[in-house]
């Protein structure tokens, strides 16, 4: 069922070996323990199945000749005589988490087979398969980023409309939408690329996924019952815990409804468990959030740097403490508000901890001692919590009064609001206190985790050893009395047990009801029926004792997890408070200030800086700009060279207002920001070419993409638009397009448009709210030097022979260059389709210019030519001029 | 080159650049005191943010950036000629200094001996200006697009003068050093956002604040344990100092400012340290900031090249005043509480697992005062154990403590700690004569381990044997144990077997790890604090305790005893010594 899109095919790592052809699973011969494995994996044909075989994970066949280049292990055989090898490959068992991670960053799904009972001579050891792993369902922290969710999402379209629900079952996080249009739909598409999706499952319909919808999750294609509405109800019912459907608030989101049914299904089958309190459905509502489209997600870096390496927008503010903090801040950048006064809540909250770094210094170490409480509270669930993990639990439980605590005296809001949330379920940490010990070992196999005193069954079980172990070593003192053997020696090993020793000196004073076990050289060992009583007291003790620390260890864990929905919320109010504390740090340390968030559709920022390009360049290199945009001047036409900053410019623009709507502060000494209900940036040229869409294309299609969508509290960021194709072309379509922004009625958004075709700052003249501005040089000699100040007025060059010069173009090539540029360089009118004239648009721009031959021609010194010369530049002058 | 012994050699005038760089020693002591000066500049040009870059503890590249009012491009290459300054103008304006440079010297110093590059703007300004000097000569000179404010980068410092730069201390002391600047400009302008950042690393954040966050920023946790200074008046004294509680071992903890700029004045730190006479052991100083403003014709700043000492015209009234602002402050500190226990010998109390942590007590008798013993030790750097003479017992105080005269005054002793002591040093003697193995058990012992332990016992069994221990394996998790050490037979071998093998996992030479063990038993075997001892026992105590060697501490460093003898008595009663 999964595609599998990466890695070899199956057969092609298989090794021919001298002990004759490689064979499939089914024409191996038949032990017990293949029958069995060939029914485990008909029953999960689309996951690599691992069988735990004493201390390893083995895989037989086809999925060993899949697995072995994966995990980058020998790829060996088991020959079956004539009929050939069976390939198998495997992994020690103590180190399968760091190998199954290989597998589901791969993509693969990983179905484990244990053994669940004990081991009887003679016997094969029941197995069952305990987990199915997939990069959606993976609940364990070997097998997760901490600074990500790993969501697991069902899409289900029916009626020109898709429903969403993605499932976080490491936080037990559901959440439902519905958009319109099918999976090609963009509005999908956004919604998808904000969820941070690892896997995602549709229905088996022979359709095909649409490229471009989240390429790097893991796609499952489940049968089309598990998207069936009544059972998906139920299922709901059942996870939630609520009596009817309508108590969830799902009207009207059928399809969401039952793709949430198809992702419980899939995690149940995955043996993940659902409880309710576990579980917590949560709507989407479209409206609240502004939508990123992903060139503006990526042009901005939002939570990934350009070209992989760097900074991106998420790890320069991240200061936060917890893992939780972590991956809201993240989703927070992804999601920023639209409503100005939620807008201020956020920044009420952040404005306290700015000004109180006492306060913000001791948050940070309470937050810190809450840990992952989400993930913890989530294995506590699954039931794969470590004692560690009970005790991480433990400690959060206690953290929790002491952030409380430290937000007690702060204003009503936000912060107050998370703290009051900050409350551990009673009885859970006095309970977890109360059995584990202060710092119990990282596994549980050994024991040792329950503190003595605390369970009285325990006690028992381990005083009954105590006491029959007492006895053994009582015993020699007592046996030499009886025997009168001076010699006598009580002693222990692991194969034999405990034992009596005797020298052979002595052998003929033995008393009778001592029976012979072992001969060396120079004595006897001897146990009796009594030693070997206690023996088993002693050594099946500890069994039971071990037992008895499990089953304390897993109602702990039970205990949690019915706790489950109270901690889960403390953990969501933890990480508020964390990413507030977070952006406080950054504003705090930065000098970061608050912005005025309205809804004037001003942008208006005193000494704006970009963040990232500012931390990159280091102290003291980056020049701050103001931006003003307002009802009057709606569109800027930047012009100004290359590398002299324009286009981070743009990006600071465009970033200082999402950060001012995620709820931070922004890089500015003073900002007002009108809110945008979403930002387009149409940033450089990013081909496309495995969609086999030119550079122009792309730059074509994400512009009319924007004009589309754009409505007036849109902000719009275009950098060199028509680069992509020849100089008048590219011209004509820029003019157009700031036209139809400046012109259209519902439209007239705050736009900041870079451009090369300095032509275009004619365009203010005609058009009222379009003001120019370029970028300052200073200009001296051969050389210029680049203030990166934006500066009013328009450039009248491009500086592009000094930028070139500065790259090292060779000297003869930029002095051709510069002549070309002198005979090109004239001013044309440039027709503009302003308000007066609204419908002629003049071709004045189109009109070629003189031929450069004619310039040329123009340039000749005919006295200075030889004749032969004269007739060579006769045939090069002729040869330029054919068409 | 020969020289003729006989010619007199002739005294000629030194080339400018030779003489530059003598003079510049004056100022470029090391590279701290470059990264000081281009600070103090900052400041001087009303900088609101500074970010302080050291690569290679200063001799690789210094950059410092402020945000301040830069300077005009025709004043570039005068910043960096020599008594050339924007700050005084003539001689008169040195008796009323404001700001923090005013020499003229620093820059150009700087410039002298190494490759300097200077960049500024003034906000006025469409465009800045770069110039870069170096070993005093023009290198480069243009226009510069950055934002307002001035940049100094100073790179390959010294590396001209090689001998200069053997002269520096380690890399580590050095960037010490630098760093400590950087505190300094951070406790005297608590407004001013500072950054530092060494090879990469951020060491020292401050957003700007009030002086309060400026202390968290620089003391940490121990910012907690300040007590507000304020004392007005002529002149005024402000700042933190530590409580009597907290002490160091050096007088540098206590940073003294003088009218916004960070001085040395041993004086001054005198006049603090006689405000907790009495209050903090001998050998133990405060820390904290004094800020002292003073009418700026009363000192004088000009008294050494880097200014870093200042001269009062009135050096008694300030003295005074710092005095009296210290001694207010403390008044409202509890003098006996802060007197007697020490929180951190409190917090070592036995049953923690010290015996890991701690300090390796291979010398127990050095009789240093670190941490918790200090308190008590008042005097214990005059008095010897032998040196009391006999210990006459008065009894059990409060169930605890144990009473004695000798001739040396009143002794308190600990007795847990005095046992322990004692043991301890018969442990090792009785070890080192190698007397054979300990005593033998009339019961064996079963001591529980986990694999952890029973793995450490397969591999240190020996070394327990040499202890005095007989130990064997007893079942999977169990050890069997025969035969204790001499003088470990009132410990329960279960919980010390148990601590010695977790220290043995610390590692070490074996004769450290004999050290751990023997203060191990020694601390399990001796009488708990708060057991009762009848009048024989105590009296045997004593004894024994008179006639061990080493220094009063038991071998974890914490005081066995203190000698409250005349002189401590008196400070106590606050009598002034006859």
């Amino acid at each position: 069922m999964t595609r599998r899109g990466r890695g070899p095919a199956p057969h092609e790592s298989g090794v021919a070996r001298a002990d004759g052809p490689t064979i499939d699973l089914d024409e191996a011969g038949s032990t017990p323990i293949l029958q069995q494995y060939r029914a485990v994996k008909a029953e999960y044909p689309d996951a690599l199945v691992l069988a735990r075989l004493g201390d390893f994970y083995e895989m037989f066949g086809s999925d060993a000749q899949e697995a072995a280049p994966i995990l980058g292990v020998a790829l060996t055989g088991r020959g079956f005589g004539a009929a050939g090898r069976l390939p198998m490959c495997g992994v020690p068992h103590h180190a399968a988490p760091a190998y199954i991670r290989r597998l589901l960053d791969a993509g693969r799904r990983v179905a484990l087979w244990d053994q669940v009972g004990e081991a009887v001579p003679g016997r094969l050891v029941h197995r069952e398969v305990t987990r199915v792993l997939s990069p959606g369902t993976a609940t364990d922290a070997e097998y997760l980023d901490e600074t990500r969710v790993a969501r697991c999402v069902a899409l289900h379209t029916s009626g020109g409309r898709t429903g969403i629900a993605a499932f976080d079952p490491a936080g037990g996080e559901l959440l439902l939408a519905e958009v319109a249009g099918g999976r090609d739909a963009m509005a999908l598409r956004e919604e998808c690329d904000r969820l941070d999706i690892a896997e995602v499952l549709i229905v088996d319909d022979g359709a095909e996924m649409p490229p471009g919808l989240l390429p790097d999750a893991v796609r499952t294609m489940l049968p089309a019952a598990f998207f069936a509405t009544s059972r998906a109800r139920e299922r709901l019912l059942a996870v939630t815990g609520a009596g009817a459907v309508e108590a969830l608030d799902l009207g009207g989101i059928d399809r969401a409804v039952c793709a949430a049914g198809a992702v419980l299904a899939y995690c149940e089958r995955a043996r993940l468990t659902l409880t309710a309190g576990f579980v917590h459905v949560r709507r989407r509502s479209e409206s609240a959030t502004m939508r990123l489209d992903a060139q503006t997600r990526r042009n901005l870096e939002l939570v990934a740097p350009l070209g992989g390496s760097g900074a991106s927008l998420a790890t320069m503010l991240d200061r936060t403490r917890t893992p939780m903090g972590s991956r809201l801040l993240r989703a927070r950048l992804l999601e920023p508000l639209i409503e100005p006064l939620l807008i201020h809540t956020r920044h009420d909250a952040v404005d306290a901890l700015v000004e109180e770094p006492r306060v913000r210094d001791t948050l940070g170490e309470a937050l810190a001692a809450v840990r992952d409480l989400e993930r913890l509270v989530a294995r506590c669930v699954q039931g794969t919590a470590s004692p560690r993990d009970l005790a991480a639990i433990r400690e959060a439980s206690a953290a929790l009064p002491a952030i409380q605590d430290i937000l007690s005296r702060q204003k009503p809001g936000e912060l107050t609001t998370a703290a009051g949330r900050c409350a551990a379920p009673p009885g859970v940490g006095a309970r977890l206190r109360g059995l584990l010990v202060d710092d119990p070992p990282a596994s549980a196999r050994d024991g040792g985790c329950i503190r003595p005193g605390a369970d009285a069954r325990l006690d028992e079980l381990v005083a009954a050893g105590a006491d029959a172990r007492t006895w053994i070593a009582a015993l020699e003192t007592g046996e030499r009395a009886r025997t009168g053997i001076g010699s006598l020696k009580v002693g222990y090993n692991r194969v034999f047990g405990y034992y009596i020793e005797v020298s052979h000196a002595h052998r003929d004073r033995v008393p009778p009801d001592y029976v012979r076990k072992q001969t060396l050289v120079g004595a006897e060992r001897y146990i009796t029926a009594e030693l070997k009583d206690r023996e088993i007291v002693v050594l099946g003790g500890r069994e039971r004792a071990l037992a008895r620390e499990h089953e304390l260890l897993a109602q702990l864990a039970a205990a949690v997890a019915a706790q489950a929905a109270g901690l889960l919320d403390a953990a969501h109010a933890v990480a508020v408070i964390d990413v507030h504390r977070s952006l406080a740090c950054v504003a705090a340390e930065e000098r970061w200030v608050r912005p005025q968030v309205d809804s004037s559709g001003v942008l208006d920022v005193d000494e704006g800086r970009h963040p990232l390009v500012e931390r990159a360049l280091g102290a003291g290199r980056f020049v701050p700009n103001e931006c003003r945009l307002d009802a009057a001047e709606r569109i800027v036409v930047l012009t100004g060279p290359n590398m002299a900053g324009k286009s981070t410019y743009l990006r600071q623009v465009a970033l200082i207002t999402l950060l001012a709507q995620v709820g931070s502060f922004v890089p500015a000494s003073r900002a007002r920001i009108g809110v945008c209900d979403r930002i387009f940036t149409r940033i450089g040229a990013q081909d496309d070419l495995s969609g086999g869409l030119s550079t122009f294309m792309v730059e074509m299609a994400e512009t009319a993409a924007i004009l589309r969508q754009a409505t007036g509290r849109s902000l719009v960021i275009l950098d060199e638009i028509g680069r992509g194709t020849s100089t008048y072309d590219g011209m004509s379509i820029a003019q157009a397009i700031v036209e139809h922004l400046h012109e259209a009625p519902h439209l007239n958004c705050r736009t900041l448009f870079a451009t090369h075709y300095h032509e275009l700052t004619a365009l203010a003249e005609s058009l009222p709210r379009v003001r120019n501005a370029r970028v300052d040089v200073l200009e001296e000699g051969d050389g210029v030097t680049f203030l990166h100040r934006i500066v009013a007025g328009g450039a009248d060059r491009s500086y592009g022979i000094h930028v070139a010069r500065l790259a090292g173009v060779p000297a003869s090539v930029l002095a051709r260059a510069r002549a070309l540029l002198a005979d090109l360089e004239r001013e044309r009118p440039v027709a503009v389709r302003g308000a007066d004239a609204p419908d002629q648009l003049s071709l004045a721009i189109m009109a070629p210019s003189q031929h450069p031959v004619v310039a040329e021609l123009a340039q000749l010194d005919i006295e200075g030519l030889t004749p032969l010369a004269a007739l060579n530049k006769l045939a090069e002058l002729r040869e330029r001029a054919a068409p | 080159m020969s020289r003729d012994p006989a010619a007199t050699p002739q005294i000629r005038r030194l080339p400018q650049s030779v003489a530059d760089a003598i003079a510049a020693g004056e100022v470029v002591e090391r590279p701290a005191s470059v990264v000081k000066e281009l600070c103090e500049n900052a400041i001087d040009a009303g900088a609101t943010s500074i970010d302080v870059v050291v690569d290679g503890a200063g001799t690789v590249r210094i950059r410092v950036v402020d945000n301040g009012a830069g300077i005009e491009a025709d004043q570039l290459p005068l910043a960096l000629a020599r008594h050339a300054t924007s700050k005084i103008r003539s001689a008169h304006d040195l008796e009323t200094v404001g700001t923090l440079g005013f020499r003229g010297e620093a820059l150009a110093s700087i410039a002298a001996v190494a490759d300097v590059t200077v960049s500024s703007r003034t906000r006025a300004a469409a465009a800045g200006s770069r110039l870069r000097v170096r070993h005093g000569e023009t290198v480069e000179k243009g226009h510069w697009g950055g934002p307002p404010g001035t940049t100094v980068e100073v790179v390959d410092l010294l590396a001209a003068t090689p001998a200069r730069l053997r002269f520096l201390r380690s890399e580590r002391a050095e960037s010490a050093a630098a760093l400590s600047v950087v505190s300094d400009l951070v406790l005297t302008h608590p407004a001013v956002r500072v950054t530092c950042a060494m090879d990469g690393r951020v060491r020292l954040r401050s957003a700007g604040g009030t002086l309060e966050d400026a202390l968290r920023c620089v003391f940490g946790t121990d910012a907690a344990e300040l007590l507000p200074v304020t004392a007005e008046g002529d002149i005024n004294v402000g700042g933190a100092v530590s409580e009597p509680r907290r002490h160091r071992g050096t007088r540098g903890g206590l940073v003294i400012i003088v009218n916004g700029r960070r001085v040395h004045n041993r004086a001054l730190l005198v006049a603090a340290g006689e405000a907790y006479r009495g209050l903090v052991p001998a050998g133990r100083h405060p820390f904290g900031v004094l800020s002292v403003e003073v009418d700026p014709l009363e000192v004088d700043v000009n008294v050494h090249p880097t200014k870093r000492e200042v001269r009062f015209r009135d050096e008694r009234g300030v003295f005074a005043a710092v005095q009296r602002a210290c001694w207010q402050t403390l008044q409202g500190a509890s003098v006996y509480q802060a007197a007697w226990p020490s929180s951190e010998a409190q917090e070592s109390a036995p049953g923690l697992d010290w015996s890991v942590r701690e300090e390796p007590a291979s010398a127990p008798s050095s009789g240093t005062s670190d941490g918790g013993a200090d308190a008590l030790a008042i005097d214990s750097a005059r008095v010897t154990l032998r040196g009391l003479g006999p210990l006459q017992a008065l009894g059990q105080q409060c169930g605890r403590w144990l009473l004695a005269t000798s001739g040396a005054g009143v002794v308190v002793v600990d007795p847990h700690a005095a046992h322990e002591k004692v043991l301890y040093a018969e442990l090792l003697e009785h070890w080192a004569t190698g007397s054979g193995p300990g005593q033998l058990l009339l019961i064996p012992v079963l001591v529980e381990c986990d694999a952890r332990r029973m793995e450490l016992f397969a591999v240190h069994g020996a070394l327990l044997e040499a202890c005095g221990f007989a130990v064997d394996a007893f079942g999977p998790t169990t050890l069997r144990c025969t035969a204790v050490p001499a003088g470990a037979a009132a410990t329960d071998p279960a919980d010390v077997l148990g601590e010695l093998l977790d220290s043995l996992a610390g590692g070490g030479p074996v004769t450290e790890q004999r050290h751990r063990a023997a203060a191990l038993i020694a601390c399990h075997a001796a009488v708990r604090f708060g057991d009762e001892l009848a009048a024989d026992e105590q009296q045997r105590l004593l004894d024994r305790l008179v006639d061990t060697p080493g220094g009063l501490t038991c071998p974890h460093g914490r005081p066995a005893l203190a000698v409250l003898d005349d002189a401590s008595l008196r400070r106590i009663f606050r009598r002034p010594a006859e």
